[in-house]
């Protein structure tokens, strides 16, 4: 089983890249329009935007390296509270993947089917840049692709008995 | 009555899925599928294209792109010697004052949350230095790491403040003029903090070594030096925006190319400090952003629900005047504050309590500050207090230890939100002027 956790490793970090580099455009971007109004009374009448593409994008398509770094943040008094070793502990970590999955599940399932049909309708934005709507879209439907597979496999690892549910409660807040 | 049983049905569904430790995102995905199946019997189909809209409104809104921006400066920060700079810029100062070298503590997380949109980042950076140096020189452990507990949260009211771009996205409101209503608030509080730690060192001793340490007119020059980088920020991110020549993404941007100028003119540029800031701040974002599209799905659900109205009649028929209402949610918020993250709680009640609010004639620049401190407050009480696993990271105390250093720092807070309840204009009167 350990070709999952690999591959899904893989998977979030290419997720992880592509985030990054839509986070370095959209900064370009917004520089661009603040040089062309500042210097030359002009605008690429675009940016506003491409830019909210960009901050949609990159959220999803970082959420399984996000997940599987403990960024994520979760309530854990309860989880804290009980053994991490113990029978609670294990099937309560389970029923919190489950949730995950089905949910992320449905999220995937609309998105994707929007995406298909955008796409085949050849729908674009009312705008001046006239962005095909299913591109946009179509990152958010990757990054939770990603993150069913994160789940599917911590759910894995949780069933084999090979995660460890003893973190730290700074870690499950996301604070290392 | 039966739109009354449902309201609590919701807060039923939102109790168990936090309770039983699930991801908050999918705690508030979960709820709103429970509420609009279950106590709605929406069919599926309807039920996918609510959450598909919603959850795409919210996360394309570009206004949401400072916060990786503004992250990012503090996560760079955090990795080059900006806390050491600041630490000897600000010793020779504050040793002009009673309570000396804690005041850092203070000023420090003032200044630093003026370049860095978290309250962890603050927090972090301050006292990866100060928090060594104080326990060197012998000051009284508790005052120092309850200072800075206290301090640290000021990164959410001194803009930039992710908090405030989040409130002003929620609420539909200029960042802008939260940004400028968060100036006085924020050095209101850090004025009440640096007054309390006079009033203690003159009632007993609390300083050590920092007693004996002279500063020379040089030492004086050289520290502005060292504060050079930090001012030099602030003045590139605050200027741009209150001259109204930058909106705040565009701030935002100017930063994050600045911070990185400034880092590689510190001769402290690396490609693994740039990736590390660069991933530290997109998975940060990535948490915030999908509980806010998470929230904005569960808010719908609760739309549809009528929730907000069920709970404003509640409230209306308890006749409590505007200085009751806030007291109740104020007070609400307190406990909220001790077993939830600050952005969650601001997500999950704003749909409810901002028309209550707006109802009873408060003003809504206004309630973004007043919300603002009550989360500053759940950032340093216990059992979930972020601020307070942050110190526990730099000093290996017990929470507990540094949650009782923090009380009077709680106090002095809760003391500034009513200052600013008694007198709104301290929050509003920066606006008028800058707008």
């Amino acid at each position: 089983m350990t070709w999952i956790h690999r591959l899904s490793t893989f998977i979030n970090h290419l997720g992880m890249l592509a985030a990054v580099l839509i986070l370095l455009v959209m900064t370009g971007l917004i520089l661009t329009e603040v040089v062309l109004r500042t210097f030359f009374a002009a605008s690429t009448h675009m940016a506003d935007e491409l830019v909210g593409y960009g901050i949609g994008a990159m959220s999803f398509l970082a959420l399984g390296q996000s997940l599987e770094k403990g960024t994520l943040i979760r309530m854990n008094l309860l989880l804290a509270s009980l053994d991490s070793k113990g029978r609670e502990r294990w099937f309560l970590e389970i029923i919190c993947i489950c949730f995950g999955i089905f949910s992320c599940g449905m999220a995937f399932w609309f998105f994707t089917r929007n995406v298909l049909r955008n796409y085949e309708r050849g729908y674009v934005s009312e705008t001046v840049a006239q962005v095909p709507l299913w591109l946009p879209e179509s990152f958010v439907s990757i990054g939770l692709g990603i993150l069913l597979l994160q789940f599917l496999s911590y759910l894995l690892k949780v069933l084999m008995r090979e995660a460890d549910l003893s973190s730290k409660k700074a870690a499950e807040l996301g604070l290392e | 009555m039966w739109e009354i049983v449902l309201a609590f049905a919701v807060f039923g569904f939102l109790a168990f899925y936090l309770g039983i430790g699930t991801w908050i995102f999918v705690a508030l995905l979960m709820v709103a599928l429970t509420s609009l199946t279950l106590l709605l019997d929406f069919p599926l189909a309807r039920v996918g294209s609510i959450m598909k809209g919603t959850m795409w409104r919210t996360a394309s809104t570009w206004e949401l792109a400072a916060i990786p921006m503004f992250i990012f400066m503090g996560e760079i920060m955090f990795r080059t010697d900006v806390s050491d700079r600041l630490f000897r810029g600000l010793s020779p100062w504050t040793s002009l004052i009673p309570g000396k070298l804690l005041h850092c503590n203070v000023v420090g997380c003032t200044l630093f949350a003026a370049v860095s949109g978290s309250s962890t980042a603050t927090t972090a950076t301050v006292g990866k230095i100060t928090m060594a140096e104080l326990k060197r020189r012998g000051y009284d452990s508790r005052i120092a790491t309850g200072s800075l507990a206290g301090a640290g949260s000021l990164g959410l009211m001194i803009p930039p403040s992710i908090s405030m771009i989040i409130y002003g996205v929620l609420a539909e409101q200029s960042i802008t003029g939260l940004f400028a209503a968060g100036i006085l608030p924020g050095l209101l509080i850090s004025g009440l903090y640096s007054g309390y730690i006079i009033f203690r060192a003159w009632g007993s001793p609390i300083t050590g070594e920092g007693e004996d340490v002279r500063y020379s007119l040089l030492d004086f020059a050289k520290s502005l030096l060292d504060l050079a980088p930090i001012l030099a920020l602030m003045f590139i991110i605050l200027g741009g925006i209150y001259s109204g020549v930058t909106t705040p993404s565009e701030a935002a941007a100017l930063g994050f190319a600045a911070s990185v100028v400034l880092v590689i003119l510190l001769g402290q540029f690396s490609w693994a400090v740039f990736v590390e800031a660069l991933t530290g701040a997109t998975r940060i974002t990535c948490m915030v952003v999908t509980i806010l599209v998470a929230a904005g799905f569960m808010s719908s659900s609760m739309a549809y629900l009528h929730v907000p109205q069920e709970v404003a009649k509640l409230l209306a028929a308890m006749e409590l005047g505007p200085v009751g209402i806030v007291i109740l949610i104020g007070a609400f918020y307190i406990v909220l504050g001790m077993f939830l993250d600050g952005l969650s709680i601001m997500v999950m009640t704003l749909p409810i309590t901002l028309p209550i609010v707006l109802a009873a004639g408060w003003d809504p620049i206004w309630f973004g500050i007043f919300l603002i401190i009550m989360i500053e407050l759940g950032l340093i009480t216990p059992p979930i207090g972020f601020n307070l696993f942050v110190l526990q990271g730099i000093t290996g105390k017990p929470i507990g230890e540094i949650a009782r250093g923090a009380i009077p720092f709680f106090f002095l807070m809760l003391l500034a939100a009513i200052i600013i309840t008694m007198f709104p204009q301290i929050a509003l009167w920066l606006p008028d002027v800058i707008l």
